[in-house]
């Protein structure tokens, strides 16, 4: 029992879902080609119930290209849908489109013999309902035709076009009788619809099967008198509509030979297709267009005359469409027309040529308003070669060889034109020229010579404004370019060599004498004139000076004396006098400088501003002997601030050991003086000894400082080395002695 | 009065002495070959009898008497107390300067309170430790008596002599500025003494010493001894031999020349010959100071210039001459004018000189314009900006004839007598001036309008000293400075002005006698003392000041000039031993001084 509940279950939910329920029509059902078969089920209709769900097989056509079509009594009443797949409603199926969906009664399928079988599947019955249905199957050009046929005959119907107006136009007809809008109006809009339906036939013509044409099938017949009955009213329709055209574009240009020679190719066409009209239309054209013709030739002649500039003739084209039309009708053209327009074809093409000309030198005109690359040779290669190619293309004047046309305004613009292009492409040519030189010169760094051919640029003169004010631009460019290379340079050079040089300790005062601290070029000119080129050499040499006066010094002080005083065994001498040598070229005002300077000069003395404080200083030799003995000299300034009238002092000076360790067999000081008087441990003064259980420490008393003056102590001592000393120095009001 | 002459240089007992040969008889009956080969022969002969001592001239009437702590009326007594007294640290000298040397002590360091610390050497032994043993002139033995040992007693009495002394001894400016009042704690148990320094500079080790170098007495010795005998340095003082002691190295100490002997003459005029024949070898000074043509072979000589220690001024008599006059009576006494004189500027005859600085024959160097010599600290910095009244003298309003004394019995006789002359010459005094010689006994009386003295030992330093000019009783025989004080009820003292009495100074001046000038010359004295007694060099520099000024009212004399001072050796030293400096310590280095070999 267990085992059975869920069948039941299933089986009552199955319940409610009735399955498709098929319906086999008897007589079974033919794809034979015929008409309409009712679908009955032994002579009775089938009859279907509400919600219940059938389906119907029907047999594939006997050949390709077929329609299965359907015809209900009422379609409202049911859904459906033909399917060449169909599995009790499980699985895939496509549905095929119903070509009739809006029709209430049809429902047509194309089908083919690719699939074995069709089905009508009723998938909701909206009523119980009794199934009048037929069913036919049917050739697609067939069933299309039948539908169409007769739109088709109504459309040709209401849309012929009455013949006689066209039929009556000759040399006399008027065609002012002709309301050329209103005909092409209504014209247009026939030709259109029946040149659609035109469109379907032959569509519908390509559905035929092969070897209709010789049956006897009335559909067919039909169509075919149809077709020819289309296409002959829409030739007609064409070419009325382009005779009605043609002469309403000539009426149109009445007054404007212009315009009706801007017309000219249509009409030309026209001529040339003329044998698609009555022969009396095309005779009347072409007296219309000859007779035109003849009047726009003194039209365009006052043009010519009144024409005041040098630019192509603008109604060549038209010219051109004129001859054109004559050729249409088989015609030459009158000596006259020719003649003008020989005149203006080769106008045009010395006009075109010296436009070009102009353009380009525009062309050349605006890149040096865009700044070009002026130290690039290749602008100057490209500018001669421009310049080349004007002057090559430029024509050889023919215009004003026309006798007639040749004396008009615009020819005698043309040739000054023409004749100033090529005076200008000479003069430019020239600068273009220089101007490379210069580049060449400045490129290679040749600065007199570049300056040389500036000068030269600057003083030839130009009758042609415009290759003046190149020559302007060229001179301020230049002038500008060989400034700035020469600045360029010579502050890259000096840059460098200060650089390379800052930290060099040996020969000094050389390195000033270097090269790099004279500019690569002393500007000799400038357009403004001498003062100007005068400004530029102080600009060049203010920043040099700068360098050599200032920064290099500066630089070189700083880096030796950080060497310095690392390590002042190191070359410390050479150290010393190269800061005071670069000392003597600083013109700055960093008093820390100075103060670096004078610590390495021994002629300088060094100022003691403090009491009770000592002070390093260094000293240093004044002879050069770096194996030998040398003298040494270190000075001292008393600038203590002190309310004393007569402030003196007692100098202590703690000296290097190496200096003082002998000061007991022999004097440890070669001189000491006070403002270069000798002073000695005698009567006032007392110079007390360096020894080892006083620190080397040697002391002068007393000394006085000049409150205004510069009381200056010297000491001189000589050692067998050539090296810096380290000394310190501490002043203090003395004690008194009775020494 | 003592005239004693004596023509032998060499006192009888020197051990190594050789007598001279009689010559006379001998060399002159020889030939001239003969005589050079007798002369060589007593050369060398003689040439080594001053080998081991070191002999040294003074004038015979000027016995050295040693005070450590005050000046002298001789030069030598100021040298001859380096040699006998040890201070805790003595100074002396190398070819680099001054030097301290631990004397009495030893430094052991100054701490963050400025308290210096010194171990006294107490194991060092006073002279009197030893029984000299003499036979005539000659020393027999010396012999350890008792063990008089240093003590800080010794030091304690030393600083309470110098602090009764004041303003009268250097040594009382020298130590006082760093110590006040003078004294110290300890000894402790290593006989490390403390000094409290003053906190107003950076102590170095060099002032400290300088500021400790003041000689040390023993303890009980007589506050007031004319002179003193017992030390502790290189060379003890023999027993006198009429009244003048000769000196031996001490048993303890390091000198390298074992005999210092004094030799008497009576003037300077044969002092150059002396050395010059091998009777001293040693001329501290010579006479004007000048170059001797005769010792002028530098392979026999050496010389030292120093810093004039002298000066020669006329002073005038207060109570002969007033103001007026003695403007008058200073410009007719021109300086330049009598020095050219004297040193023949110009002739043939010129006395060349030669300062330490190695300047020659720069003979305005030494005219003086002030009180203060020209070659003082005073003038040299120009603290001092001396008036010079180049006015035409006018002789209307000085007497008929400037009666200008000299006493030529105490040094300097050849300057004196040569000076004499040039005062009396009409070309330099304009006829009138009547310079003569008069005894040492005849000054106090001041029947005279000016004295001719040479005031010797003067510092060229911030103690240049006044009291020697103008409170020395007015006899060179002795040395005594009538400084009268008068201490207030705060223990500060001023000067009396009983100090000034025309009996009592050179220039008779006297407040009491002389009222148009009395409140200048009270003010005068005012100056004089606060410039002596001050330890500040600011006060120092403005006290000289003043007196510069007021003195150039009163016009109490006419400066003149300073004499150069030059030494002679004889090569028998090794010059690169003698290390001299200044002036009053030359001969503290003297125990370094080597004969050199031969």
């Amino acid at each position: 029992m267990r085992r059975l509940f869920p069948l039941v279950v299933l089986s009552i939910l199955m319940y409610g879902c009735p399955a498709y329920k098929e319906l086999s029509p008897d007589p079974e059902l033919s794809p034979a080609e015929r008409g309409y078969v009712e679908l009955k089920n032994d002579e009775e209709h089938f009859t279907l119930d509400k919600d219940g769900k059938y389906f119907i097989k029907f047999p594939k056509p006997e050949r390709d290209r077929f329609n299965l079509v359907l015809s209900f009594n009422s379609k409202n009443n049911l859904r459906y849908f033909l399917t060449d797949k169909f599995d009790g409603g499980e699985g895939p199926f496509a549905r095929i489109k119903d070509e009739m969906e809006g029709n209430d009664t049809l429902s047509a399928y194309a089908i083919n013999t690719s699939g074995q079988e069709y089905y009508l599947v009723i998938d909701s019955v909206l009523q119980d309902l009794t199934l009048m249905m037929k069913y036919r199957y049917v050739p697609e050009w067939r069933f299309a035709f039948e539908n169409k046929y007769a739109e088709y005959s109504r459309i040709l119907r209401e849309n012929l076009v009455d013949r006689t107006t066209y039929n009556m136009i000759d040399q006399n007809f008027d065609l002012s009788n002709i309301r050329f809008a209103e005909e092409i109006g209504s014209l247009e809009t026939r030709t259109k619809s029946i040149r659609s339906m035109n469109n379907d036939l032959v569509k519908l013509e390509q559905l035929f099967p092969p070897g209709i044409a010789s049956s006897r099938d009335t559909a067919y017949q039909n169509f075919v008198a149809l077709r020819n009955q289309t296409t002959d009213e829409l030739r007609f329709q064409e070419n009325y509509g382009t005779v009605l055209k043609v002469f309403k574009l000539e009426q149109d240009s009445h007054g404007n030979p212009g315009k009706f020679l801007d017309a000219a190719p249509e009409f030309a066409d026209f001529m040339s297709n003329g044998s698609r009209y009555r022969q009396p239309i095309v005779d009347k054209a072409k007296e219309m267009f000859l007779k035109r013709l003849t009047e726009s030739q003194s039209y365009f002649d006052n043009q010519l005359r009144a024409k005041n500039d040098a630019k192509p003739v603008a109604f060549k084209k038209q010219l051109d469409n004129g001859k054109k039309l004559y050729a249409s009708m088989g015609m030459q053209p009158s000596a006259e027309f020719t003649g003008m327009s020989a005149f203006v074809d080769r106008f045009n093409v010395e006009a075109a040529a010296v436009q070009s000309a102009n353009e380009k030198f525009r062309q050349i005109d605006h890149a040096f308003d865009a700044n070009p690359p002026w130290l690039s040779e290749a602008l100057y290669a490209d500018l001669v070669a421009k310049v080349g190619d004007i002057k090559a293309d430029l024509p050889q004047l023919q215009s004003p060889n026309f006798e007639k046309y040749g004396r008009y305004t615009c020819t005698s613009l043309l040739e000054a034109e023409v004749r100033n292009a090529a005076a200008r492409a000479d003069a430019s040519q020239v600068l273009f020229q220089s101007g490379q030189e210069y580049v060449q010169h400045l490129n290679a760094n040749q600065w007199s010579s570049a300056e040389q051919t500036l000068r030269r640029i600057n003083a030839t003169s130009d009758a042609i404004p415009a290759v003046m004010k190149e020559r302007r631009l060229f001179v301020r460019a230049f002038e500008d370019e060989l400034f700035n290379r020469v600045k360029q340079l010579s502050f890259q050079r000096v840059d460098a060599f200060v650089k390379a040089n800052e930290a060099s300790i040996d020969n000094v005062p050389q390195l000033y004498l270097d090269s790099a601290f004279i500019p690569v070029h002393q500007i000799g000119f400038a357009a403004a004139g001498e003062a100007a080129a005068q400004r530029k050499r102080e600009e060049i040499q203010k920043y040099i000076d700068n360098l050599k006066y200032r920064d290099f010094p500066a630089a070189s002080i700083r880096a030796i004396y950080r060497d310095l005083t690392a390590n002042i065994s190191s070359r410390g001498v050479e150290r010393a006098r190269a800061i005071v040598a670069h000392g003597k070229y600083y013109r700055g005002d960093d008093k820390q400088l100075r103060s670096m300077v004078n610590e390495c000069d021994p002629a300088v003395a060094k100022w003691i501003i403090k009491p009770k404080d000592y002070r390093k200083l260094y000293a240093l030799p004044v002879t050069t002997n770096p194996r030998g003995t040398n003298e040494y000299v270190f000075r001292v300034l008393l600038k203590i601030p002190s309310e004393a009238q007569f402030p003196v002092y007692e100098i202590n000076i703690k000296l290097p050991k190496e200096v003082a360790e002998k000061a007991g067999s022999q004097s440890w000081y070669q001189s000491i003086t006070i403002n270069k008087k000798p002073i000695k441990n005698e009567g006032r003064f007392t110079i007390t000894a360096p020894r080892e259980d006083n620190n080397y420490e040697s002391q002068v008393s007393p000394v006085q400082m000049d409150k205004a003056g510069n009381n200056v102590l010297e000491v001189r001592f000589k050692a067998p080395t050539f090296k810096v000393y380290e000394v310190s120095t501490m002043a203090q009001v003395p004690i008194i002695r009775k020494n | 009065m003592d005239t004693t002459t004596q023509e032998t240089a060499i006192p009888s007992w020197t051990p190594k002495q050789e007598k001279p040969r009689n010559r006379k008889p001998l060399i002159i009956l020889a030939g001239v070959i003969v005589l050079l080969i007798a002369g060589a022969v007593y050369y060398f002969l003689t040439r080594d009898k001053l080998r081991g001592m070191i002999v040294i001239p003074y004038i015979a009437h000027q016995k050295p008497t040693i005070d450590p702590h005050l000046p002298t009326s001789t030069s030598l007594s100021d040298k001859l107390e380096e040699i006998q007294f040890d201070a805790l640290f003595n100074v002396s000298a190398n070819p680099s300067g001054i030097v301290y040397e631990d004397g009495l002590g030893e430094f052991l360091g100054i701490d963050q309170n400025n308290i210096v610390s010194v171990r006294l050497k107490t194991n060092k032994l006073w002279h009197d430790s030893y029984a000299i043993t003499m036979d005539d002139d000659e020393l027999k033995s010396i012999d350890k008596k008792q063990d008089h040992l240093f003590s800080a007693a010794d030091l304690g009495f030393t600083l309470k002599r110098i602090q009764a002394l004041g303003s009268l001894s250097p040594d009382y400016i020298l130590v006082s500025q760093a110590i006040d009042p003078l004294g110290f704690e300890g000894p402790d148990a290593s006989n490390v003494i403390r000094f409290k320094f003053r906190g107003d500079r950076i102590w170095k080790d060099t002032d400290i010493k300088e500021v400790l170098s003041f000689k040390i007495l023993p303890d009980g010795s007589d506050m007031n001894a004319l002179n003193y005998t017992n030390g502790t340095a290189a060379f003890m003082m023999l027993p006198p031999k009429d009244g003048v002691s000769n000196y031996h190295k001490s048993p303890d100490g390091t000198a390298n020349i074992a005999d210092l002997l004094l030799s008497p003459f009576v003037d300077n005029s044969t002092f150059t010959t002396e050395l010059r024949n091998n009777n001293i070898n040693v001329l501290l000074d010579t006479p004007f100071g000048s170059l001797s043509p005769i010792l002028d072979d530098t392979s026999d000589y050496f010389t030292k210039s120093n810093v004039s220690t002298t000066f020669f001024a006329v002073l005038f008599n207060t109570q002969r001459l007033n103001r007026d006059q003695r403007r008058e009576a200073r410009k007719l006494l021109s300086g330049q004018q009598i020095m050219n004189a004297l040193y023949k500027v110009g002739t043939e005859q010129q006395r060349n000189i030669i300062d330490y600085k190695g300047n020659k024959n720069n003979y305005s160097d030494y005219v003086n314009r002030s009180v203060f010599p020209s070659t003082s600290y005073y003038i040299e910095e120009e603290v001092i900006a001396p008036i010079v009244d180049s006015s035409p003298v006018n002789l209307a309003v000085l007497p008929d004839t400037l009666r200008i004394a000299a006493c030529m019995n105490f040094g300097y006789r050849e300057e004196y007598a040569d000076l004499i002359d040039v005062l009396n010459t009409p070309a330099v005094t304009r006829g009138r001036v009547k310079a003569f010689a008069i005894q040492n006994e005849e000054i106090r009386a001041g029947n005279f309008d000016g004295l001719l003295v040479a005031m010797s030992g003067y510092r060229s330093n911030f103690l240049f000293d006044l009291y020697d000019i103008f409170l020395r009783e007015p006899d060179l025989r002795t040395y005594k400075i009538n400084l009268v004080t008068t201490s207030d009820a705060q223990g500060n003292y001023s000067i009396n002005p009983i100090s000034f009495k025309a009996e009592k100074n050179f220039f008779r001046l006297d407040p009491d006698l002389n009222t148009a000038e009395r409140a200048d010359i009270l003010q005068f004295l005012e100056y004089l003392y606060g410039f002596m007694s001050t330890r500040q060099i600011g006060d120092k520099q403005e006290y000289a000041r003043r007196v510069d000024a007021l003195e150039q009212q009163l016009s109490l004399g006419a400066w003149m000039f300073s004499l150069p001072s030059l030494a002679y050796f004889t090569t028998q030293f090794d010059s690169s031993s003698v290390d001299l400096y200044g002036v009053a310590s030359q001969l503290s280095t003297m125990k370094k001084w080597r004969e050199r070999e031969k």
